[in-house]
């Protein structure tokens, strides 16, 4: 979804606040955050389901989650800007070698 | 996706206005969205431009500009009505001013012009009367009512003896005295004969508050009395009929009976008590100040005093006489059984009228009789009477000689 794709790049990414958020979008900053916990909640959900559908068991799925980020050899901010045609899993294997 | 925003074009100025107006309609709304989703340049000038309209419809916002609360009345009407009603009111006084200056030059003029007025209306004798003092009796100014002119009764002012103090038609004006006053004590004078004895009773001086008026009848007193030693025959220093007697502890009914006793009709303003003739109220029980110790050296169970003699009993029923108050003597029983009360009996003209003998034999003193109206009055008002224990009642005249009842 477009807006999904708004809120979490503008707070994760450009580090807006709610209020902001919620301006831009005519909604009140909880609506905002009400629907930021819902889509980090599916997103965690659907990234076990990956991960597990990969060949990983689940207690390995929620260890790789769990992962700090800034010990993972990727730039998210890269492949969150850039996945506008196609899937995320796709892109990975273009983008880690520009990252390296 | 719109043609506009095709992959790698970013949105002009005006769609992202709209965009942040809200004023897109919701499929390109979507497609901006998606854009900016994937664009952080076109989303820092959204946040941006966001930022800098907030800013604009912030600051109409914080300046307030309060208004009175009658900012919008049309304040022209009601400033005209005010002014009417003000140069309304001047005329109005103004006009009243006029009329007053007219009214007092008119009234200044009719009193010029009007004739003097006459004399003043001559009162009415009725209302006009004087106040003339009494002839004789020089009257200091007293608030207390006086009673004026007492009328000699036919007994007293016949005039053939003379007896009369101040003369029969004589008027005379005595102050009302306050009889309420039970401290005040009388001279009582007697009259030159037994037939019209004429006794007047005065106030002494005891009374600080009319130390004048007292002085002046004490001054009168004093030269009725140098002109009534010759006719005072046969009466005792201590008789109530002495001139400087004073009786003790006199009581209203006591002044209003001594008026009366003599004869003389006065007018008395009597405050409670009823006038009535008795001559009981010539001689009054003197109180004990004090229980006597008698010989027996027994508590005093009745006592009782009249003028001179004093009678007590003990616990013992001895019966005790005494002349002055401390040396006191037994009396012999005369009386059957144990006396228990004595008292002073009042002595009834009716019933008991002493006979000639009774009367002769004591005629010095204090025994007297004397004739009043057609009645016969002892100077014995009051008797002894003395109650035994077995209900028996005993009198006696002197005290010491006692008879059954």
């Amino acid at each position: 979804m477009p807006e999904e794709r708004f809120l979490l790049s503008s707070y994760f990414l450009d580090q807006q606040t709610l209020l902001q958020i919620g301006r831009l979008l005519h909604v009140h900053e909880a609506t905002v955050s009400r629907k930021l916990k819902r889509l980090t909640t599916n997103l965690r959900k659907q990234l076990l389901r990956n991960l597990q559908s990969g060949g990983l068991s689940k207690r390995a799925a929620e260890e790789a989650l769990g992962t700090d980020p800034r010990d993972v050899e990727l730039n998210i901010r890269r492949l969150l800007q850039n996945s506008q045609s196609g899937s995320f899993s796709n892109k990975t294997g273009h983008t880690e070698p520009d990252q390296r | 996706m719109s043609d506009l925003l095709q992959p790698g074009q970013h949105p002009d100025a005006d769609h992202l206005n709209a965009f942040i107006e809200d004023a897109l309609p919701l499929h390109e709304r979507q497609h901006t969205l998606a854009h900016l989703a994937m664009c952080p340049h076109c989303r820092e000038i959204v946040y941006l431009s966001q930022s800098a309209s907030l800013s604009e419809s912030l600051e109409p916002q914080t300046i307030v500009t309060r208004k009175a609360w009658f900012s919008g009345w049309n304040m022209w009407p009601v400033a005209a009505v005010l002014a009417g009603a003000f140069i309304f009111t001047i005329y109005l006084h103004n006009t009243r001013i006029k009329n007053n200056k007219n009214t007092v030059a008119t009234t200044a003029e009719l009193q010029r012009t009007a004739p003097p007025l006459p004399a003043a209306l001559p009162v009415p004798p009725s209302v006009q009367r004087p106040v003339q003092p009494m002839p004789g009796l020089t009257q200091p100014p007293s608030k207390r009512p006086t009673v004026s002119a007492p009328v000699i009764t036919s007994s007293a002012s016949s005039g053939a003896d003379g007896g009369s103090i101040n003369g029969a038609s004589q008027p005379q004006s005595i102050d009302v005295l306050p009889l309420r006053d039970r401290s005040a004590t009388f001279l009582l004078h007697p009259g030159t004969a037994p037939s019209t004895a004429s006794t007047h009773g005065y106030r002494s001086a005891h009374d600080s508050r009319d130390g004048a008026t007292n002085a002046a009848n004490l001054a009168q007193q004093k030269s009725i009395n140098t002109s009534l030693q010759s006719d005072q025959t046969g009466v005792s220093p201590e008789s109530p009929f002495n001139p400087q007697y004073q009786a003790p502890a006199t009581s209203p009914l006591m002044a209003s009976t001594t008026s009366a006793a003599v004869g003389v009709n006065q007018t008395v303003e009597i405050a409670q008590a009823t006038p009535r003739v008795d001559g009981t109220a010539l001689i009054r029980p003197r109180a004990m100040k004090d229980t006597p110790t008698l010989p027996s050296r027994l508590p005093v169970l009745s006592i009782v005093s009249n003028v001179r003699r004093s009678l007590a009993i003990d616990t013992s029923g001895t019966l005790f006489f005494s002349k002055d108050g401390t040396s006191w003597q037994p009396i012999e029983s005369q009386w059957t059984g144990r006396a228990v009360k004595v008292r002073l009996a009042s002595f009834s003209l009716s019933s008991q009228q002493p006979s000639a003998k009774e009367a002769d034999s004591h005629n010095a003193s204090p025994g007297r009789v004397m004739s009043m109206r057609g009645a016969t009055l002892s100077t014995h008002p009051f008797v002894f009477e003395l109650t035994t224990d077995a209900g028996g009642v005993w009198t006696s005249i002197d005290g010491q000689t006692w008879k059954q009842k």
